[in-house]
């Protein structure tokens, strides 16, 4: 198969494909990948080589901390099969939610343009529930909770919201968030897919240079000198997200934040730790930093207790039983320490 | 204090007793939780005092059994449905759900005396029950007095079973309203004229449902103050307090609190707030607004909910209808929640008249009567006798 296919295609297309091309996850946009005749194989196999740069691209500029850019339609809804396919092969979690977070902002603004009518077919087939009352969208308050909870920003907590008999109402920019939250969650739980070891070997042999390429950057990213062994169980649990890339709530990066610096990590090693988080931006991290360590503001915030860290969610230990009752996660690091080097049990 | 051993064996005869008319009792039915069957229950025996827990029923028969065999000092149930609940690793009894629980305890004011600790707690239950209602629009809603210094509230309505720690922890920070200050409910905005943006500015209602709820109770306020007389209206301004921010440093003098009643009784002030949801911004009466919304942020949200127990969707809960062990009262499920009076509807025991041995003097309101307890010997109701052996502070001579 090759050039003349997707000519082929192309002709046979009606107008519906220039709105599924932006959405290629749309049921629609399935019936369209079905409808090509172009088999899993074809794509595994690699012969139709600009299907597969074109899903190679998109990973890359996922991985490249950009939204993924076209301008071919027709090539777009099957190359995102592709990098489905990609993803799952080099198969790092990382990168995954790397992907999902670019792709859903990508998304995002796309929806920001569309129709009402639009929007409700798409929230319908996301299944979140969508109330329309004149220009003011309306969801249920638990699809909110669901579909919000990684989003940090004082303007989306339920407490600044207006909320009535469970549904609240929001802009449609907001309600288009939610959906590009959803459409973010699904892609990470639908990868990586289960694909064959020796059909992943084809995949792999061209993007090879991703895998480099993620590899120096995870070098980057460890932290040097600390024995991170002995962190208390709440701060390896913040330390694991960000080393799987899964974003932290705003208590997760300050509790992390606060307990490293006190530790005596410098600053720019704190930097790098939140480096792998789908929206890392450098300067903002950097002046959040500042801030808690206390460069900027003259105030120099303290680690939490473990009774806070409980408040948070951020302590899973029961009862303090595995952290012998201490009341801050730096002494129990303390005792590790001493556990560790001094042989004391 | 460790109790000896007739009271042991006298609690556990009591406590049997219970359980044994409780389970032939047909209201028991509305205590157990649906699908008791996919929870795990655990409880504290009397005599042992650990707990046992991973337990499942797979019908009640099997279950009251169980507890009239093992007689429960303290009786739990898992809010949490499982796939299998009497698996002991938690990570393996695989969660389907749980109800969403609040604990309103008012451990924090320890200050306080029982009886009135218990009423706040109560006035905390309301608000709660209203906002579940009316903002989150839940059925389903099961209030229970805890037996001890609060409430349980269950909501088992469908769309909250799902929720995760997290989701549920977002509900909390929404009632508690902790996040919030002034400028999240009063907002200042600039005013704009026909020709642009002229200078000043007003203040206005944030479009939020605490944003409303804070302004109605600023426009209620306003308007009692207005109908009162001079003395009285004088004196609720100046209750007023400083708020936790360092904004407002100086109580109102009686000299600013009496021009601030005198223009809410000659200007239309109020009915402008009313018709256009904000205020202009003379700051003499602005100060008097922000010193209510202070006010009100300290009044309105709930503020005394045990977090983790709401935010732990695998906590165990007591069981309602059972006894609270530290109390010897009822898990009383509440029917109506504003007549409701747990040092009369949650005990369960006798009235008749029991010797017995104290080892402090203590007062105690119970059943409409004050009770005065010496140090030593004391004649006292059935009830009050196992309140005290279940306090730890009396016990039955040997």
């Amino acid at each position: 198969m090759g050039k003349e296919t997707i000519d082929h295609l192309r002709s046979s297309i009606d107008t519906d494909i220039y709105t599924i091309y932006k959405y290629p996850f749309l049921d629609d946009a399935r019936k369209y990948i079905r409808d090509s005749g172009i088999s899993f194989n074809d794509l595994l196999e690699g012969s139709i080589s600009t299907i597969v740069d074109c899903g190679r691209k998109r990973v890359e500029d996922a991985l490249n901390g950009k939204i993924h850019e076209y301008d071919n339609p027709y090539l777009e809804i099957l190359s995102y099969p592709v990098a489905n396919i990609i993803l799952s092969c080099i198969n790092d979690i990382g990168l995954i939610k790397r992907y999902a977070y670019f792709e859903s902002k990508r998304v995002y603004e796309e929806l920001k343009k569309e129709e009402n009518n639009f929007i409700i077919k798409i929230a319908a087939q996301f299944g979140l529930r969508l109330k329309k009352d004149g220009e003011k969208y309306e969801t249920y308050f638990t699809d909110y909770l669901n579909n919000s909870r990684r989003i940090n920003d004082q303007k989306w907590s339920l407490v600044n919201k207006k909320i009535s008999k469970g549904w609240i109402s929001l802009e449609k920019e907001d309600f288009v968030r939610l959906i590009a939250e959803k459409y973010r969650e699904i892609i990470e739980d639908t990868l990586p897919l289960n694909i064959d070891k020796e059909d992943c070997s084809k995949i792999i042999n061209r993007v090879g240079d991703i895998i480099t390429c993620l590899k120096e950057k995870d070098n980057r990213e460890k932290i040097s000198k600390i024995d991170s062994d002995c962190f208390p169980p709440c701060i390896k649990g913040i330390i694991s997200k960000t080393e799987k890339g899964i974003n932290l709530s705003h208590h997760e990066r300050f509790s992390l934040t606060t307990f490293l610096h006190k530790i005596g990590v410098k600053k720019d090693e704190i930097i790098q730790l939140f480096r792998n988080m789908p929206d890392f931006d450098f300067e903002m991290t950097r002046y959040q930093v500042d801030n808690i360590i206390g460069e900027s503001s003259g105030t120099t915030y303290r680690c939490p207790s473990c009774s806070t860290m409980k408040t948070y969610g951020i302590c899973t230990t029961e009862r303090n039983k595995d952290c012998n009752n201490v009341s801050n996660p730096i002494k129990k690091y303390k005792i590790n320490l001493d556990r560790k080097y001094k042989g004391i049990v | 204090m460790d109790m000896n051993e007739v009271s042991t064996i006298y609690l556990i005869r009591k406590f049997n007793e219970y359980y044994t008319n409780l389970f032939k009792n047909k209201n028991f039915l509305s205590c157990i939780p649906p699908s008791f069957n996919e929870r795990e229950w655990g409880f504290i025996p009397i005599r042992y005092k650990r707990m046992w827990r991973h337990l499942s029923f797979q019908n009640l028969g099997e279950m009251k059994k169980f507890f009239l065999k093992n007689t429960p000092l303290h009786l739990y149930y898992s809010s949490a449905y499982y796939e299998h609940p009497d698996i002991k690793k938690m990570s393996e009894k695989g969660w389907k759900g749980a109800d969403l629980i609040f604990d309103i305890d008012m451990n924090i004011k320890n200050d306080l005396k029982y009886e009135k600790m218990l009423l706040l707690a109560k006035d905390e239950v309301i608000k709660l029950y209203d906002i579940l209602k009316s903002d989150f629009g839940l059925n389903d809603i099961q209030i229970v007095f805890s037996g001890g210094r609060g409430y349980h509230i269950h909501v088992r309505d469908r769309s909250v079973l799902k929720l995760k720690s997290e989701e549920r922890r977002e509900m909390i920070d929404y009632l508690s309203a902790n996040s919030l200050n002034i400028d999240n409910v009063l907002k200042k905005r600039e005013v704009v004229g026909d020709y642009g943006i002229e200078r000043g500015y007003y203040y206005g209602m944030v479009d939020s449902s605490w944003g409303e709820r804070v302004w109605s109770s600023v426009i209620t306020f306003l308007d009692e103050i207005r109908n009162m007389n001079e003395n009285d209206a004088i004196k609720k301004i100046k209750e007023l307090k400083i708020g936790k921010r360092d904004k407002f440093v100086k109580d109102l003098s009686k000299k600013d609190a009496l021009e601030m009643y005198q223009m809410l009784k000659k200007s239309n002030i109020v009915e402008l707030m009313k018709k256009d949801r904000k205020i202009t911004t003379d700051k003499f009466f602005k100060n008097l607004v922000e010193r209510i919304v202070e006010n009100e942020l300290n009044m309105l949200p709930i503020k005394n909910t045990d977090n983790p127990v709401t935010t732990d969707i695998k906590r165990l809960i007591r069981l309602p209808g059972s006894l609270h062990g530290g109390t010897g009262f009822q898990a009383k499920l509440v029917d109506n929640i504003d007549n409701f009076d747990p040092l009369n509807d949650a005990i369960v025991f006798s009235d008749e008249n029991k010797k017995i041995i104290s080892i402090v003097d203590t007062d105690i309101s119970m059943k409409d009567n004050k009770y005065k307890i010496r140090k030593d010997e004391n004649k006292l109701p059935e009830f009050v006798c196992l309140f005290l052996i279940c306090r730890g502070l009396a016990y039955l001579e040997d």
